[in-house]
């Protein structure tokens, strides 16, 4: 399901994939990225800085492979399939005996089953590990070290013999806890995955220390050295930062809350008002001020994390993430979630691993409302591992009652048969096959209404057209290329793909960053990009060649060589001249 | 009125996992927070309507 046809769907290579891969490709060819830095730290690209993991891991399968979807798109999909594993361990650690819902042993491995198989049939999971889009190798990362801190614990999980704890590291290695070295190193990697983890990962670390308190107290030599080992990993990326912290923060400036001038507005506006009505400005900044406003921005965007509208029916409608008429999860997991999330809950108060994941849950998508593009599939992706572990728990709770049926045959009333085996093959049947039609209308809309509904949120046809432009590149001059929907350099660089020697020599940046902090490159090889293609204002060349949206160049102007369509039917480029 | 919602539904969700004296402190804040939008929504009756 992840591995698959992956250069076939998503339909087409989003701009920020194209990045990752075709700076893979410059890295293996000459060790430096596209601005000709020598292996940075984090990749300059369209104006913002994208963290360089996701480049870094594609470059052996760029090199094995060649430069195209599938190699970039790999290490999303193999990362992803692994998180299944992942979860599984952490079911397994998390959702221990002590926490199932039955005496019965068996049920302390259906857990850690039920958790792996509803991963692996999550749309949401499936959704973002088939594209190269950052968060699927940092919930892998994130999810490593969450299971390796909690292992790091091993005296208080696997049953003591005889008064001896059985960690194994802990005893080979005397204070050294490697459980906690792989940890760090983990949310090390998380970090220089996705710039959400730099604000995700020290919360997770706070809120596992908070839990684990009384535990860790007495144990805090044992931290001295993963703390060591992160600070080795993250050591590049912090002396980077000192020169540049941009490098650290990323987009994080432009997309935050406090960016965007929502709140600003909405003060200026109330503060107006109260002016309008005479009221004294110390009382009117007491009720209408920053904080106030900001918690309650925040606070809203937060919770549309946990809109039933957002996780089941719609979703992000920002591009790529959108799938159409239809949210990431389950229906059918909603009320499994519940009763899972009822029972932690209740357990949490003896459990400190339990009230983890709940603050593991809470967590999650923290980052994204600080954002103002809310709520965002992506930046809340971390969501996907808690809510899967509490689902099985749900689900493995509800398996847990039936025994409880079975004792009450005796006192049924006539006629009224209630066979353990019947009514758990019922729900059984009944469950997986929910999930079926669940799943299949997912893959409907993912392989099918996506390609016909959505193409230009995958920026389709941008392959299509260079290779229609590659036989024509030598025979004009000059071409001019529209700029709309996705900078049309880098797909130039990742379908010819360009030579490093070219790329570097003929490549021209645009100075200017616009306020959205998007820059701008004018020019690749002989193809000459204008920031905006107004035909009014695009200089005119006998022979030169125009390729623009059908709507951007006028037909009775020029004459149409060729055209690019969508999976529809529908016209995406016409390549003209004069 | 969201905050107070937001604080409720956190406090239920977490009372389990704090001491008394964090329960204690959060039931302050709660009512606090309660105390403020109770004023802050008379101020909007009586002057901004």
């Amino acid at each position: 399901m992840r591995v698959a046809y992956l250069d076939k769907f998503p339909i087409g290579l989003y701009s920020d994939e194209a990045v990752f891969g075709y700076n893979a490709y410059l890295l293996i060819q000459t060790g430096h990225d596209e601005y000709n830095r020598f292996w940075p730290v984090s990749f300059e690209s369209f104006g913002d800085w994208k963290p360089p993991m996701q480049a870094w891991l594609a470059i052996p399968f760029v090199w094995i492979l060649g430069l195209n979807e599938y190699a970039v798109r790999l290490p999303s999909a193999v990362l992803g399939t692994l998180t299944i594993l992942i979860v599984y361990l952490l079911a397994e650690t998390l959702l221990r005996p002590g926490l199932a819902t039955s005496a019965r042993p068996g049920l302390f491995r259906l857990t850690p089953l039920l958790a792996s198989f509803l991963l692996t049939i999550n749309p949401w999971h499936i959704f973002m590990s088939r594209m190269a889009m950052l968060v699927s190798i940092e919930v892998f990362f994130i999810s490593l070290g969450v299971l390796a801190l909690i292992r790091g614990l091993n005296g208080t999980v696997i049953p003591a013999q005889a008064g001896i704890y059985l960690n194994r590291f802990r005893v080979k290695h005397g204070m050294t806890n490697l459980w906690w070295v792989i940890s760090a190193i983990s949310f090390g990697g998380a970090i220089y995955s996705y710039y959400g983890s730099r604000v995700t990962v020290p919360l997770i670390l706070l809120a596992f220390a908070i839990t684990q308190f009384n535990g860790l107290k007495s144990r805090w030599k044992e931290v001295i050295i993963p703390v060591i080992a992160g600070l080795i990993v993250l050591s590049p990326i912090l002396i980077q930062s000192t020169t540049d912290p941009v490098i650290l923060t990323g987009r994080a400036r432009t997309t935050s809350v406090f960016f965007n001038d929502n709140v600003r507005l909405q003060l200026w506006d109330a503060h107006t008002k109260a002016g309008l009505k005479h009221v004294v400005p110390v009382v009117s900044r007491f009720f209408d001020n920053k904080p106030y406003y900001y918690a309650r921005d925040i606070l809203s965007r937060y919770w549309s994390h946990f809109s039933p509208v957002f996780l089941f029916f719609t979703g992000d409608s920002h591009p790529p993430f959108k799938i159409p008429h239809l949210g990431y999860l389950h229906l059918i997991d909603l009320p499994l979630f519940l009763i899972g999330f009822w029972a932690l809950r209740k357990k949490a108060g003896k459990d400190s691993l339990a009230g983890f994941l709940i603050i593991y849950l809470l967590l999650s998508p923290f980052v994204a409302s600080l954002t103002f593009l809310t709520p965002a599939a992506n930046r809340s992706f971390n969501l996907v591992i808690p809510w899967t572990l509490i689902t099985a728990f749900g689900l493995s709770k509800l398996i847990s009652v039936i025994p409880a049926l079975d004792r009450s045959r005796g006192q049924a009333p006539a006629g009224i048969y209630l066979n353990r085996f019947r009514i758990k093959s019922g729900m059984t049947i009944g469950i997986v096959l929910l999930y079926f039609v669940s799943l299949s209308i997912f893959f409907y809309s993912y392989v099918y209404l996506i390609p016909q509904e959505l193409p230009h949120y995958w920026h389709y046809g941008r392959k299509e057209l260079v290779n229609k432009l590659k036989p024509l590149l030598s025979q004009y001059d000059k071409i001019y290329l529209t700029n709309k929907g996705g900078p049309p350099y880098i797909f130039l660089s990742f379908y010819l793909p360009v030579k490093p020697s070219d790329f570097y020599s003929t490549v021209k940046r645009n100075p200017v960053i616009n306020n959205l902090g998007w820059g701008h490159t004018d020019k690749i090889l002989n193809v000459e990009i204008p920031r905006e293609f107004d035909w009014n204002e695009v200089p005119k060349d006998p022979g030169a060649l125009y390729i623009g949206f059908e709507n951007e160049i006028p037909k009775n102007e020029v004459k149409i060589i060729d055209k690019v369509y969508y999976p529809n039917g529908k016209t995406a480029y016409v390549i003209t001249k004069l | 009125m969201d905050i107070t919602v937001s604080l409720i539904i956190f406090y239920f969700i977490l009372k389990n996992l704090f001491s008394d004296k964090i329960r204690f402190g959060f039931k302050l804040t709660i009512i606090l927070v309660v105390f403020y939008e109770l004023i802050r929504w008379i101020y909007y009756l009586s002057f901004r309507a």
